[in-house]
C-alpha cells in the first residue's frame, strides 16, 4: 500500500477541529448499523458544531436514533465545547462523558443510552478521491473510517433494552465548513444477497457563487474484493443521479464496470432532524436507515448476466434539504 | 527428428514463448534462505509453487520457512545442503526423489563473492569461489538432470553475474566463475532442447543483498562505492520478480538489466571494451597497480580528509539539537482494545557536525535523542533517550530507536518511516510506524502509528541550535 494511503488511513478519525478559527466548522463521528435479520438499527453521531464568526458558541451535540420496525426513537443532547475532547493527533472523542474511540461507544442522549464495542478489518473507505481531503473544495468531506463494522452491546430507548449482537454496519467520520447545499447520501454494509460487498454514495446540488449545479454523483463500491472508485472530478459530470422524497435512481459507468441502482424509503421510515449550518441556518436531515437498495452490477470483463444484488431494509439513507414539512412531510426534531 | 527441428526453429525465432502456469510446481532453489534466493521463493509461493528450499544457513532457512509459510496452501521442504559438497546434493537429490518424487524447476543461486586484484587472491579464495560458484551448479544439474529426463520436462535456472560481462578490475575471481556458469549454462539450453528441459541463464546487476557485506573498500573509490551501493544497486525483490517472470516465460537469458546488456555489447568492439576497462583501471588504482594507491581517489581521500581536520579545527566538536514531537495512535497486541494516544517529545541532533556529515564516519546522518514518551494506558511523559539514525541512502528509512522505565520495568521502542523517496517525503517522511517491546523480549507488545504534524514545523525549526561541548 502506498504510504499517502497509509497515512490517510492512520488519520481518518483524527478531528481536523481548530478551536481558534472562526470560519465556521462541523464535524461529526457516526456509527450506525443493522441487525441481521431484523428491519431494526441505530445511528449515533457525536458532533462539534462552530457557528461562523461566532467562535464562543460552539458546542458539542450528541444524537441517537433507534429504529425498531416501524417505530423511531430520535433523541439529542447538546454539550457546552469546555465538555468535549476531539483530538487532531489520536481518536478519542469525548462529548460529556460520553466517548467514542476505535473499538467502543459509550453514552446517553435523552432517553437512549448505549455501550457499544465495535472492530472491523476492513480498509477506510475514501468517497472522495485522496487529494481532495486537504483541499479546500468541496467543502464537506466524508470517511468511512471502518466499513463492515460488527458491533456487539446494548441500547437502551426508554426502558426497553435492545442487545446488539452481531450487527454490522460502519464507523464514520465527516467534516466541512458549511453543510453541502442539497443531497442525497446512501450506504449498504452488506447486501442480503451479497454480504461482503459494501457500497457508499452521494448525489448533490453545489451551490457555487450562487448558481446551483445539476446533480452531481459519485460511488465508491467494494465487491468481490476489488474496489471501484468513481469519485473523480470528470465521473462527477457523467455519473447519472436524481432523487426526491424518497426515491433516489442512480448510474455510473467505467471501463471496468457499469452499475445501476435505487435507493428507496416509505416516509414513515424516515425521521427529520434539524442540523444547524456552520455557515448560517438550519438544514433539515431526512434520516432513514431501514431503506431499500437494489443494485445491478455488470462488470464488463465477465460474461454473462448482470448481477443484481438487493437489500431489503439495510440500507442507510440520508437526505438534506432545506425545505420543510409542508414539502415531504416529515416532522422536524430539535 | 522433426519435433527436434521444430524445438530449434522455435527456440531461434523465440515462438511459443507463452507464460507457463507455475502453480502446483515443485520450484527447488539454492541459497535460499535470504537475498535473491528467497526473494525468488516469495514469487513463486505467490504463484502457487510449492518449494524445496536449500541453504547452508540452517537458522536463517527455518526462518525463511517459518515467513513463507503464512501461504498455508504451498507445501515447503527445506534441507541444510553445502552446494560445493557433492555427496551432499547427490544425498538431496536421493532424498527429493524419495520423498517428494520430483522437481519441476531448479534454480541454482547459490553463489559468494569476492573483491581483490587477482594477484592477491589466495588459492584458498579460488578453491572457494569455483567450488560454490561453478561447482555447486554442476552437482545440481547432474543429480537433478536425471529425474527431469525422465519425467520428460524440466527447467534449469543458473544464476550468473552482470559481472562476467563488465571486467571491472578487481572483480577478476568472481568475474571468472560466473563467465564460466554463463557460459555452461548457456550451452546447456542447447543440448537439454531435445529432452523438453529448458535452461535459463540469469545476470543479476549489482544486487543489494548481504552479498556485499564482507566487501571493504580500501580506498575512497571503494569505500564511496559501497556506501553509495543502495543508490545504483537493484533490490532483491525485484530480481527475484524478474527471475520468476524468466521461468514463467521459459527464456535462455535473462539479462535483468540494461546495464548489463550494454556491458555484454561491449565486447563485441574491442577498442571501447578497452577503453572502459582501462578508464575503470586508471580510477580505482592509478598508475600504479595497487588499489590502495589509486592516484586520483587517493588525491580526493587526502582532500576530504583536509577539510575534515580543518573543520575539526574551526568548529571542534560541534553539534546542534532539534525538537520534534511525533503522535498518533497504537493498539496493545493483547489486552486493551482499541486505539490509544502515543506520542513522543525528542531533542535530537548530533554531538558532531563534521561526523555527521562524513559519509565515511560511522556517525553519519546519526544522532542521540532524548525527551519523554507517553503510551495511552501505560505511562505519560515518562523520560526516554535513544538514537535517531537517517538511514535515507542505505535503507531510505529513518530509525528511532529509545528506551524507557515505567514502574520498574524496561520497555524498547522501535520506530521507522519508512520508503522515503524525494517524490513522496511530505508522507514518507511524516509517519513513522513503532513497534514497543518490554526489554529483552522479543514479543511486540504494541504497535503504533505516529506522525509529524505540520502544525509543529515551525516550532521544530525555531528549535534549532548548535551546541558545542569542547573546542
Amino acid at each position: 500500500m502506498k504510504t499517502r494511503q497509509i497515512q490517510a488511513e492512520a488519520k481518518a478519525n483524527f478531528s481536523r477541529f481548530n478551536p481558534t478559527s472562526d470560519k465556521g466548522f462541523y464535524e461529526s463521528y457516526f456509527i450506525r448499523a443493522n441487525h441481521p435479520t431484523e428491519k431494526q438499527a441505530f445511528w449515533i453521531r457525536y458532533t462539534v458544531f462552530s457557528p461562523k464568526n461566532s467562535p464562543e458558541k460552539t458546542m458539542g451535540e450528541l444524537w441517537a436514533i433507534f429504529f425498531d420496525g416501524n417505530k423511531i426513537y430520535p433523541s439529542k443532547t447538546e454539550f457546552p465545547i469546555a465538555d468535549c475532547k476531539f483530538p487532531n493527533k489520536n481518536f478519542y472523542v469525548e462529548i460529556g462523558n460520553n466517548i467514542l474511540n476505535s473499538a467502543q461507544a459509550t453514552g446517553k442522549a435523552g432517553e437512549i443510552s448505549w455501550k457499544l464495542k465495535f472492530s472491523s478489518s476492513d480498509d477506510a473507505l475514501f468517497l472522495l478521491p485522496l487529494s481532495y481531503y486537504n483541499a479546500p473544495f468541496p467543502k464537506a468531506k466524508s470517511i468511512v473510517s471502518q466499513p463492515f463494522a460488527s458491533f456487539k452491546g446494548y441500547i437502551k430507548s426508554g426502558k426497553e433494552k435492545y442487545e446488539i449482537n452481531n450487527w454490522i454496519g460502519s464507523q464514520n467520520h465527516n467534516w466541512g465548513e458549511k453543510h453541502t447545499d442539497y443531497y442525497a447520501w446512501g450506504q449498504v454494509a452488506g447486501f442480503d444477497n451479497s454480504p461482503d460487498t459494501f457500497l457508499e454514495l452521494i448525489t448533490a446540488k453545489l451551490v457555487v457563487k450562487g448558481i446551483e449545479t445539476p446533480f452531481l454523483t459519485i460511488l465508491v463500491l467494494r465487491h468481490k474484493g476489488k474496489e471501484y472508485q468513481i469519485n473523480n472530478l470528470g465521473s462527477w459530470f457523467l455519473n447519472k443521479g436524481s432523487f426526491d422524497y424518497f426515491n433516489w435512481e442512480f448510474e455510473c459507468k467505467t471501463k471496468e464496470i457499469e452499475i445501476k441502482g435505487r435507493i428507496k424509503a416509505k416516509s414513515a421510515d424516515f425521521v427529520g432532524l434539524r442540523y444547524h449550518n456552520p455557515a448560517g441556518g438550519d438544514k433539515n436531515c431526512l434520516n432513514s436507515k431501514v431503506a431499500s437498495c437494489e443494485l445491478q452490477i455488470e462488470e464488463k470483463s465477465k460474461a454473462g448476466m448482470p448481477q443484481a444484488l438487493y437489500s431489503a431494509n439495510k440500507c442507510a439513507f440520508e437526505i438534506l434539504t432545506n425545505e420543510g414539512q409542508e414539502y415531504h412531510g416529515i416532522k422536524i426534531n430539535f | 527428428m522433426k519435433d527436434k527441428n521444430i524445438m530449434a526453429l522455435k527456440s531461434i525465432f523465440n515462438f511459443g514463448k507463452k507464460k507457463q502456469d507455475l502453480k502446483d510446481k515443485l520450484v527447488l532453489i539454492t541459497g535460499a534462505a535470504q537475498g535473491i534466493g528467497f526473494e525468488t521463493a516469495l514469487q513463486f509461493a505467490a504463484a502457487g509453487s510449492h518449494l524445496i528450499l536449500t541453504d547452508i544457513n540452517e537458522p536463517l532457512l527455518k526462518t525463511a520457512k517459518q515467513k513463507l509459510g503464512k501461504n498455508n496452501k504451498i507445501k515447503i521442504y527445506t534441507y541444510a545442503v553445502d552446494v560445493s559438497d557433492k555427496k551432499a546434493v547427490q544425498t538431496l537429490a536421493e532424498q527429493v526423489a524419495d520423498e517428494i518424487g520430483k522437481i519441476d524447476i531448479l534454480i541454482n543461486n547459490a553463489g559468494i563473492g569476492h573483491h581483490g586484484p587477482l594477484e592477491e587472491t589466495t588459492m584458498e579464495t579460488w578453491k572457494r569461489l569455483i567450488d560454490i560458484n561453478i561447482w555447486g551448479p554442476i552437482y545440481h544439474i547432474y543429480a537433478f538432470l536425471p529425474m527431469m529426463k525422465e519425467q520428460g520436462h524440466g527447467q534449469i535456472v543458473n544464476v550468473s553475474s552482470g559481472q562476467a560481462y563488465f571486467r571491472l578490475p578487481s572483480w577478476g575471481a568472481y568475474a571468472s566463475t560466473k563467465m564460466a556458469i554463463g557460459a555452461i549454462s548457456d550451452i546447456l539450453h542447447y543440448e537439454l532442447q531435445q529432452y523438453n528441459i529448458k535452461v535459463t541463464t540469469v545476470f543479476p546487476y549489482v544486487v543489494n543483498t548481504g552479498f556485499y557485506n564482507d566487501v571493504e573498500g580500501d580506498n575512497l573509490g571503494a569505500k564511496l562505492s559501497m556506501k553509495l551501493l543502495p543508490l545504483y544497486s537493484q533490490k532483491p525483490e525485484t530480481v527475484g520478480k524478474i527471475i520468476f517472470k524468466a521461468v514463467e516465460k521459459g527464456k535462455r537469458i535473462e539479462m535483468v538489466n540494461i546495464l548489463n546488456s550494454v556491458a555484454k555489447s561491449l565486447h563485441f568492439l574491442n577498442p571501447v571494451s578497452d577503453v572502459f576497462s582501462k578508464a575503470a583501471n586508471f580510477a580505482l588504482n592509478g598508475p600504479s597497480k595497487n588499489p590502495n594507491d589509486s592516484y586520483i581517489l587517493g588525491k580526493l581521500e587526502n582532500i576530504t580528509n583536509m577539510i575534515s581536520n580543518l573543520s575539526y579545527g574551526a568548529f571542534g566538536n560541534v553539534g546542534f539539537k532539534v525538537w520534534e514531537v511525533m503522535s498518533g495512535e497504537h493498539e496493545f497486541t493483547k489486552g486493551k482494545k482499541g486505539k490509544l494516544p502515543f506520542e513522543f517529545k525528542v531533542d535530537w541532533g548530533p554531538k558532531s557536525i563534521i561526523d555527521f556529515l562524513n559519509p565515511f564516519e560511522e556517525e553519519f546522518f546519526c544522532n542521540d535523542l532524548e525527551g519523554t514518551v507517553t503510551v495511552g494506558g501505560l505511562c505519560e511523559d515518562a523520560p526516554c533517550k535513544g538514537r535517531l539514525e537517517l538511514k535515507y541512502f542505505s535503507e531510505q528509512k529513518i530509525r528511532y530507536t529509545f528506551d524507557f522505565e515505567v514502574d520498574g520495568q524496561a520497555y524498547e521502542y522501535l520506530g521507522e518511516k519508512r520508503n522515503i523517496y524525494p517524490w513522496n517525503i511530505p508522507y514518507s517522511h511524516t509517519t513513522c510506524f513503532g513497534e514497543l517491546r518490554k526489554s529483552g523480549s522479543d514479543k511486540v507488545i504494541s504497535e503504533s502509528i505516529t506522525h509529524f504534524h505540520w502544525d509543529t514545523l515551525m516550532t521544530s525549526l525555531g528549535s534549532f541550535e548548535l551546541v558545542r561541548e569542547s573546542a
